[in-house]
């Protein structure tokens, strides 16, 4: 089948940032075309029910950084997008009554009193000092980045970064530096000396990553997950009702108020081009489709080393995209429950199991997993981030049923006997998960109902995350900003004419966030590519 | 009432002090110790034979530096041997040892190296840029700066962006095959860092370490000679064996320092070589310095996990032809480097792994003071923060196990053998925490945040001090740089 019509853009891959863009282009009267492999859209921010009744967040599970200009653009409201703030982050402990966050500062400062006093006090002075730097970053998070390699063509941008620099005095650029550069233990020793708080605290620091919480840049990761606001409620994250696939619904469904063409189970097998020049998409089931821009939603080595292929590109070009670093390091599983777990160091039903959970003693139990991880085997006893979004938002179980998501790290993509091996560990994977917390929930192994358990080999086949890295490649400094994907070609364009990113290999990278796909959309409206 | 007290007699302290004696200040010099040479003096190891308890190799030594000192040396290029027969050879800018792909990479890292030398030359010979200043001198400087790195071209100044912030590790695995030269490089490029080769930000030690040795070594005793000469030939007045206990202000600047036995020596400026904690927290009444400024220091961190073990033997260590060793790195590969860290950093007592560099002496290199035929090893050993609890002599014989990868017959060939661990290093030297750069040379902890980004400019916040000793920039290679930039420093304020 040969296409009929010609789109003016097709955007491969129904990720939440495909789905952005798709909404930006068509609300601009652009005649789009996207096409998703799976039979649901949404790539790493899916709702998927395994067992009847039971509503999984497969991956991602909790939202903080989704701008808020899109969600008011989007008008994502009226197309049914209702997010629910976590009531805290509790860190359960072995020995004591653990420690309960709290929005509410007098509360949280009760409960930090028991470890310190002094952590206590200076509890929120940190959270205004990460504010102040959020407020810093977060211009950066929606306009394409400032590249300070290309004066004088740039030399506006990088002068409002280097005024904006300056204005932070220098205490406050010292703090900057501090941040883009040390590790999350660093700066958190600054501030505080209980090791029970500040390990929950430097967890931040390592989601995504395959570094520890003593690796240096790893406070920035910490910064990257406080920039987040719902509402405007600063480090504010929160369950989407109906599971974070309503988030992709959501934009998929503003997308297609505004005219733009979905396809589930589409699989795009080829970007064509014709001197140097993208024009079209060929699917796997022979169907094919032309454009006059192709805009990828997935990561950057599936887009040029799968779909394009590397003889279409500069060596120079295939030499960078091969450097782009990968390495995913998390797991994930979810679970059906049969009643409501209980936690012995805070026993009963509560507040506390609204929000984010953190399995992270210590410090050194955090350091652990990841020495284990580094040397090839996933963490004996792993990091784990729980929620039990049921408890918040009842239409994710059945009534007097629970659904558990646990995030975990580290489960590293190159085992010591090469990422296959995940097929022959996945169980003694989830085994190990559910071990882990049995000690801190007696009893959760007999309550479990159905369990999924994602390795990062599963996320990279079933979810199209390549080497399983949940932000399309890793968060590390040297692929952030001008330098991501690469230094060059950070701007969502690709040496191939035509052909543009616009997922979380782009600036400013994964988590949901949905900048990606709306400034690159922004991009190719307002500088009339389109 | 004199110009200058310096602080510290080490290289820093005697090229700041050479300087501001040569451009006509009355100018002295008051070291703890009762020898000149800070961490580079030689002291006994055994009967009739010295060397240096700290430093014992300098890098980065600068023709402007020499000049500023009025001394001559000859820096050599290194030969660097490392496990299975790999040498680097920098003199050469090959490596052997290697299949040919490895070596062509080899060369293209050179090549890169050659390439980012002159932007690295203008961040390491001038003080930091201050980035919240105004006023054209510090455009100016900046402006210097930006066009050094454009001069890099688009490919090189990738390369180095990208590698700042990255693991060696990856840099390495990127780039080589051979484990053996992986391993090599990495140890050399992190003997003094508490890092492992997976931690962020290490790529930019190895491309540092290698400017610095492209641009010769010189023993650092030779170094220390010279300077004293030097000092000597200035009639620099120098006291030693005594410590400054206090520096002290009349409320508005620096007047002079007291010392241990309570003498007072007035001074119209003091320049301390001193860690830059020790200088601003310990010698300083807490009511000078802003409380902020005092927090800040607290969180410098200087902890040490590189021992020093000194050998001296009958019969010098050889590679696989026959030759005497020089410079040496025994580290097989990443992950044992990296399982060396893990235990370090872990405070583990085992001594599983043990990451050691060296350089093997003879004696005209000065470490003997009678006639012997016997051969001085100097190691680096790594990693034992001074707070983990080893067993010195379960140390030692680890060590020597190490060794006998070189010669199997070691313990035959040992005469006398002496370990200075990180603690007595930090005792010794006043180093807070043993670090010996003053301060571990991770991002966050050079360039204007070195010591602090209000005191980055070798002035402390406190008219008439400067701050000269390693834990201000450029804090690496023992070659004086620091101390020749705060004397600058201090000459442009006058
Ligand atoms: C386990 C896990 C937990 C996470 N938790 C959180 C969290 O709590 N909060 C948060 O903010 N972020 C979280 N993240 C990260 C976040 O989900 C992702 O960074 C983000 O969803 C990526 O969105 P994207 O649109 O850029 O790409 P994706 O969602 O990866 O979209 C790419 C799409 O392309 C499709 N595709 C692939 N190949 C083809 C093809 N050949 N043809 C057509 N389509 C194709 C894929 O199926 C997919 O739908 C998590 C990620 C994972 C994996
Ligand atoms: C084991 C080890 C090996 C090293 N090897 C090398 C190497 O091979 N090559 C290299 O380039 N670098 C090496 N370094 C790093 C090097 O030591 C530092 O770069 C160097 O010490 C900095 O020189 P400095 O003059 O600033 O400090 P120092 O040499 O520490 O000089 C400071 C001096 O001040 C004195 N002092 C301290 N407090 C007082 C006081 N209150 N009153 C008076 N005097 C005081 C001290 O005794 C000391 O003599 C090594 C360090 C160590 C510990």
């Amino acid at each position: 089948m040969t296409a009929t019509t010609r789109y003016d853009a097709i955007i491969v891959g129904g990720g939440h940032n495909g789905l952005v863009c798709a909404a930006y282009l068509a609300g601009a009267g652009r005649k789009v075309l996207l096409l998703e492999r799976r039979h649901l859209l949404g790539g790493a921010a899916v709702t998927e029910e395994h067992l009847a009744g039971f509503k999984y967040s497969a991956c991602s599970y909790v939202v903080s950084l989704l701008r808020p200009e899109i969600i008011h653009d989007l008008e994502l409201a009226k197309h049914g997008l209702s997010i629910i703030p976590l009531a805290c982050s509790f860190t359960p402990d072995l020995s004591g009554p653990g420690l309960v966050r709290w929005p509410d500062f007098a509360r949280t400062h009760d409960e930090i009193s028991r470890l310190s006093r002094r952590d206590a006090d200076r509890y929120p002075e940190f959270g205004k000092a990460m504010g102040k730097m959020g407020d810093f970053i977060r211009p950066l998070l929606m306009q394409p980045a400032p590249d300070p390699t290309r004066l004088p063509r740039r030399l506006g941008e990088s002068l409002s970064l280097l005024r904006r620099l300056r204005k932070l005095g220098p205490r406050g650029l010292a703090q900057f530096v501090q941040l883009m550069t040390q590790s999350a233990v660093d700066l958190l020793d600054r501030w505080f000396e209980s090791d029970r708080l500040k390990a929950p605290m430097a967890c931040s620091g390592i989601i995504g990553t395959f570094l520890g919480v003593r690796s240096p840049t790893t406070a920035y990761v910490l910064l990257h997950h406080y920039m987040g606001e719902i509402d405007g409620a600063y480090r504010a994250w929160g369950f989407a009702r109906g599971g974070t696939g309503a988030i992709s619904e959501a934009i998929a469904s503003a997308a297609r108020a505004r005219g733009a063409e979905i396809l589930c189970e589409a699989a795009v097998e080829k970007i064509t081009t014709r001197r140097g020049s993208a024009r079209g998409v060929v699917l796997e089931d022979g169907r094919e489709f032309e454009a006059r821009v192709v805009i990828s939603a997935c990561d950057p080595r599936r887009t040029f080393f799968s779909f394009v292929g590397r003889d279409q590109l500069d060596d120079d070009f295939v030499a960078q995209i091969t450097r782009y670093r990968y390495r995913g390091s998390s797991g994930k599983v979810n679970l059906a429950l049969d009643r409501l777990p209980d936690f012995s160091c805070r026993p009963g039903r509560g507040l506390h199991l609204q929000g984010d959970i953190a399995i992270a003693p210590s410090i050194d139990y955090l350091e652990r997993a990841y020495d284990e991880a580094k040397h090839g085997a996933f963490s004996r006893r792993p990091y784990i981030n729980l929620v039990i979004p049921s408890l918040t938002d009842p239409t994710v179980a059945p009534p007097g049923k629970h659904v558990m998501s646990a995030f975990v790290q580290y489960a590293p993509y190159q085992l010591a006997e090469g990422p296959a091996a995940w097929d022959q560990q996945r169980e003694a994977f989830g085994d190990t998960v559910v071990e882990t917390l049995e000690e801190y929930c007696p009893g959760l192994k007999d309550a479990i109902l159905h369990r999924q358990v994602l390795t990062p080999l599963d996320l990279e086949r079933e979810y199209g995350l390549t080497e399983g890295n949940i932000f399309h490649g890793e968060l590390s400094l040297e692929q952030l900003l001008f330098m991501r994907p690469t230094m060059g070609w950070a701007r969502y364009q690709t040496p191939i004419q035509n052909l543009w990113l616009c997922a979380s290999g782009a600036h400013p990278g994964g988590g949901l966030m949905g900048a990606p796909g709306a400034l690159c959309a922004r991009r190719l409206l307002e500088e009339h590519y389109l | 009432m004199i110009d200058v007290v310096v602080i510290g007699a080490g290289i820093n302290g005697l090229t700041a002090a050479t300087m501001l004696a040569r451009a006509g200040l009355a100018v002295e010099v008051v070291e703890a110790r009762p020898v000149l040479g800070g961490m580079a003096a030689r002291e006994p190891i055994a009967d009739g034979y010295l060397a240096p308890v700290g430093i014992y190799e300098t890098t980065g030594v600068r023709p402007w530096m020499l000049n500023a000192v009025g001394i001559a040396l000859s820096p050599e290029l290194p030969r660097l041997h490392g496990s299975g027969g790999v040498v680097v050879d920098l003199a050469q800018r090959r490596v052997e040892g290697v299949d040919p792909t490895d070596a062509a990479a080899f060369e293209d890292l050179v090549e890169l190296v050659t390439r980012i030398g002159p932007l690295f030359w203008r961040l390491m010979d001038h003080p930091p840029i201050d980035p919240v200043a105004s006023g054209w001198r510090s455009l100016w400087a900046a402006a210097r700066v930006g066009l050094s790195a454009r001069r890099l071209g688009f490919e090189a100044l990738r390369e180095l962006l990208r590698a700042a912030p990255m693991p060696l590790a990856d840099f390495l695995d990127e780039r080589f095959e051979s484990n053996a030269l992986k391993g090599l490089l990495a140890a050399e490029a992190l003997k003094y860092r508490f890092a492992g080769a997976k931690s962020p930000t290490t790529a930019l030690d190895l491309l540092a370490a290698l400017v610095y040795q492209s641009a010769g070594i010189v023993p650092a005793c030779r170094l220390l000679e010279r300077l004293v000469a030097a000092a000597k030939h200035h009639e620099l007045r120098v006291r030693c064996g005594v410590r400054v206990s206090s520096v002290n202000f009349d409320g508005s600047r620096a007047t002079g320092v007291t010392l241990s036995d309570g003498m007072r020596i007035e001074a119209r400026s003091v320049l301390s070589t001193v860690h830059p904690r020790q200088t601003l927290c310990e010698l300083i009444s807490p009511r000078y310095l802003p409380a902020a400024l005092r927090d800040d220091l607290r969180a410098w961190r200087s902890q040490g996990s590189t021992a020093r073990l000194d050998l001296v033997l009958a019969q010098p260590l050889r590679d696989n032809a026959g030759r005497p060793l020089s410079r040496f790195a025994l580290s097989d590969n990443l992950s044992e480097l990296e399982r060396a860290y893990d235990q370090g950093k872990h405070r583990q007592s085992t001594l599983e792994q043990l990451v050691l560099t060296g350089q093997q002496f003879d004696l005209d290199g000065g470490f003997a003071d009678r006639g012997h035929d016997a051969h001085v090893v100097c190691l680096t050993v790594q990693h034992v923060p001074s707070d983990r609890v080893v067993d010195e002599n379960a140390l030692r014989a680890a060590v020597r196990q190490r060794l006998s990868a070189i010669d199997a017959n070691l313990a035959q060939h040992l005469r006398a053998e002496r370990f200075t661990s990180v603690a007595a290093l930090a005792q010794g030297f006043a180093l807070d925490g043993g670090q010996f750069e003053h301060g571990e040379l991770s991002l966050d902890q050079q360039y204007f945040m070195r010591p602090q980004i209000r005191c980055a400019s070798y002035r402390a916040p406190l008219r008439g001090l400067y701050l000269g000793g390693n834990g201000s920039h450029p804090g690496r290679g023992f070659n004086g740089a620091a101390g020749a930039l705060a004397a600058n420093a201090m000459l442009a304020d006058r």
